[in-house]
């Protein structure tokens, strides 16, 4: 059995507690023990900028193994952006570490009185002094901090960003991965956080039955040398250019450009692969990936050339590109960069970005309140003096737009929440629902806001397991379940979304690795993992429940319910009230999307009726 | 009539340009099996039904409309791409 690493704060202790079994055989770790533990101790009541809101990094028990894809960690806390539960995901090789120094998890509870780090070597915790680091980048924090304990350390910090509170700071490790999406950066900043450091070395993590397990790897990895979008080094495939199929997804009416107005993007041939591609000048990767899905790009042109980061994916050229009305990839790398510097969630920066440009454009933000900025479409600098502003708290503006556009819409007022892109206070990704019926309903009912990745319709977007019409709405609410429960264990491993949206992670190859990890019988079965990921999602929905969601949450911002302006989908309406009563149907959820008894009984979350009955929800 | 074609990635490789115009006689509507047809006379070595690849037509993925039987116009747009999905 391994450990729980509990980092108190207030008092400035640390005591590893040994892992429960019921947390394993219910949850099984990751994100499992994620929403358990934040379920458990910072219930749906908890102030999330406050001492009481935990910070849990849990790992899953492939961690360290070498399982292929399994090398993430995962953060879990209640949400200062959107007041509900958060899970985020970060890569990179920090996970593997922290399970070398022989930990499963960490719960990170309290406040400091002064700013401090964790320096964690094997069972040695100390606590230090980070009054000279408080204020510094991402990238020179981990350089201090290394130096002042050891070179080959791997770290985990926030910035500027989650120092000054910005509720959409992201936790960001020593190789610029993140695990971005929520504001675990700025719960890292309540408690005086500035990061923490670990060097292990048990560095073999214990296989029960390595046979099975190499067999497994095997079978997973001729499967992946198979699949056409993931083997290839071509820039159409992730060992050549990653998430990059930008080009493409706005050719399929996505990428919605403008703040979602869809309006036609003439820029758009600039993100074409074989231009993307021309950028590329190195692979980086996580522990235990062949795919080295992170490529570093080197900014060509303009002002901003000669500047070498990792690169941004989809997302991020979308929300600093597409969706601010601009093509120019330099300028993206340079915003891309400043938001890991500054640690910033790209998505929820570039959405909060489109907001202030629409109202700005349509009069309701007025220059005064810009400080005599022009906000403009198309305008990559824009956006750049606004990341500084948010990531700072600089003047009015700043300071409105680092609280996301849900609370600055409530303070602008004027109709301004018809503007703010998002789901439960959390920002959109570049999906439109309206050309894709299942993921619109899988990001309209998400356990924690409009995310993409907890909910990735692999029928729909890639055809995995097999192909299904993005514009149909039959069937949807069950393949929508299938995708989120999936997920949801899937992230208990922690496996990266990549193998799981191509199926080269699923339940049934992980009941077997599973098993020959731990040797817990259990596991053998694919049902009971498919079970799992169903408990998770229910206890995470519950949680949400108990913090006032109901079904009018599950919706979208009115401009998605308009029809869909541009060609060649123009007319296309996302059926919402339709697909969620079926959908909340499928998952055995009342009327106002609450689980029922009975579902949560199944489950074995009886805990969670008594819950629910003290707060008169059921 | 005259079909726009637009190659990303790695059926760039195999047109050799990003955008073609292809002249197709006859018709004013053909099947997307014709003008993979043209695209094979001129060269283009373009297997629309490998595992992989993505035939867009004004947009749409071909498959969930009638496969290589969908009809193209002068007017449609097809993109012959792979696709690995974002992230």
């Amino acid at each position: 059995m391994g450990r729980i690493l509990r980092i108190n704060l207030t008092n400035l202790k640390a005591k590893a507690e040994p892992l429960a079994k019921n947390l394993v055989l219910d949850f099984i770790g990751g994100r499992g023990f994620g929403i358990k533990i934040v379920y458990d101790e910072a219930g749906p009541e908890t102030d999330p900028l406050g001492p009481e809101n935990k910070l849990v990094i849990a790992l899953g028990p492939l961690t360290g193994t070498g399982a292929q894809g399994a090398g993430r960690w995962c953060a879990t806390f209640k949400s200062p952006l959107t007041d509900i539960y958060m899970r985020s995901t970060g890569g990179g090789f920090f996970g593997a570490e922290l399970k070398f120094a022989g930990y499963d998890a960490m719960i990170i509870e309290g406040r400091a009185e002064k700013p401090v780090y964790v320096w964690i070597s094997d069972d040695e915790v100390e606590f230090r002094d980070a009054s000279h680091v408080w204020g510094m980048t991402t990238r020179d924090a981990v350089e201090f901090m290394r130096d002042e304990t050891d070179r080959s350390a791997r770290a985990i910090v926030t910035g500027p960003a989650g120092e000054n509170l910005v509720r959409f700071a992201a936790i960001v490790t020593d190789d610029s991965r993140t695990a971005a999406r929520g504001g675990g950066g700025a719960v890292m900043g309540s408690k005086n956080l500035k990061g923490i450091v670990v060097k292990g070395t048990r560095r073999r993590v214990p296989i029960f039955n390595e046979d099975l397990f190499r067999e497994t790897e095997r079978e997973r990895l001729e499967k992946l040398q198979k699949d056409p979008h993931l083997w290839p080094e071509t820039p159409d495939a992730f060992r050549g250019l990653g998430t990059n199929s930008t080009y493409v997804w706005y050719v399929m009416g996505h990428l919605p450009p403008y703040n979602f107005n869809q309006w036609e993007l003439p820029c758009i041939e600039a993100f074409r692969p074989e231009n993307l591609v021309t950028y590329r000048v190195g692979h980086k990767g996580c522990f235990g990936c062949v795919l080295r899905c992170g490529k570093v790009y080197k900014a060509k042109y303009g002002e901003y050339a000669g500047v070498t980061w990792e690169f941004p994916e989809l997302e991020t050229e979308w929300a600093l590109g597409a969706n601010l009305g601009h093509c120019n990839v330099d300028a993206i790398i340079y915003a891309n960069m400043l938001c890991d510097l500054y640690g910033l969630d790209t998505i929820s920066t570039g959405v909060t970005i489109a907001f202030a440009i629409d109202l700005y454009q349509n009069g309701i933000l007025t220059k005064a309140e810009t400080e005599g900025l022009e906000l403009r479409w198309s305008s990559p600098d824009t956006a750049i003096d606004l990341i500084k502003r948010m990531a700072l708290r600089k003047g009015y503006l700043g300071n409105v737009l680092a609280e996301g556009t849900r609370r600055a819409a409530q303070i602008i007022g004027r109709g301004a929440e018809h503007f703010a892109m998002q789901v439960k206070g959390l920002e959109m990704p570049a999906y439109d629902p309206r050309v894709m019926k299942g993921q619109g309903i899988g990001i309209a009912t998400s356990t924690i806001g409009a995310s993409h990745a907890v909910t990735w319709n692999k029928f729909e977007i890639v055809g995995e397991p097999q192909p299904v019409d993005p514009l149909a709405i039959e069937g949807k609410a069950e393949l929508t379940k299938y995708c989120q429960d999936e997920m949801a264990v899937c992230e208990t491993a922690v496996f990266c979304k990549i193998f799981v949206n191509h199926d080269i992670a699923n339940p049934w190859f992980y009941a077997k690795l599973l098993y020959a990890t731990t040797g817990e019988e259990s596991f053998k079965s694919p049902e009971y993992i498919w079970r799992v990921g169903e408990r998770i999602w229910n206890l995470e929905r519950a949680y949400g429940n108990m913090a006032g969601i109901t079904a009018k949450d599950d919706a979208y911002p009115s401009r998605l319910l308009r029809p869909y302006p541009r060609e060649p989908y123009k007319g296309q309406v996302f059926e919402q009230e339709e697909l969620k009563k079926e959908y909340y149907k499928v998952r055995g959820w009342d009327e106002r999307g609450i689980p029922t008894p009975e579902k949560l009984r199944e489950l074995g979350l009886d805990y969670v009726v008594e819950d629910l009955k003290k707060r008169g929800l059921v | 009539m005259l079909v726009n074609i637009k190659f990303v990635g790695r059926t760039r490789e195999l047109s050799g340009t990003g955008e073609l115009q292809l002249h197709i006689p006859g018709a004013a509507k053909v099947t997307l099996r014709d003008v993979i047809s043209a695209l094979r006379e001129r060269g283009v070595r373009v297997d629309a039904e490998e595992p992989g690849v993505l035939v867009l037509v004004n947009g749409r993925n071909a498959s969930f409309i009638k496969g290589l039987d969908t009809e193209v116009d002068d007017k449609s747009e097809v993109v012959i791409a792979y696709f690995s999905g974002g992230g």
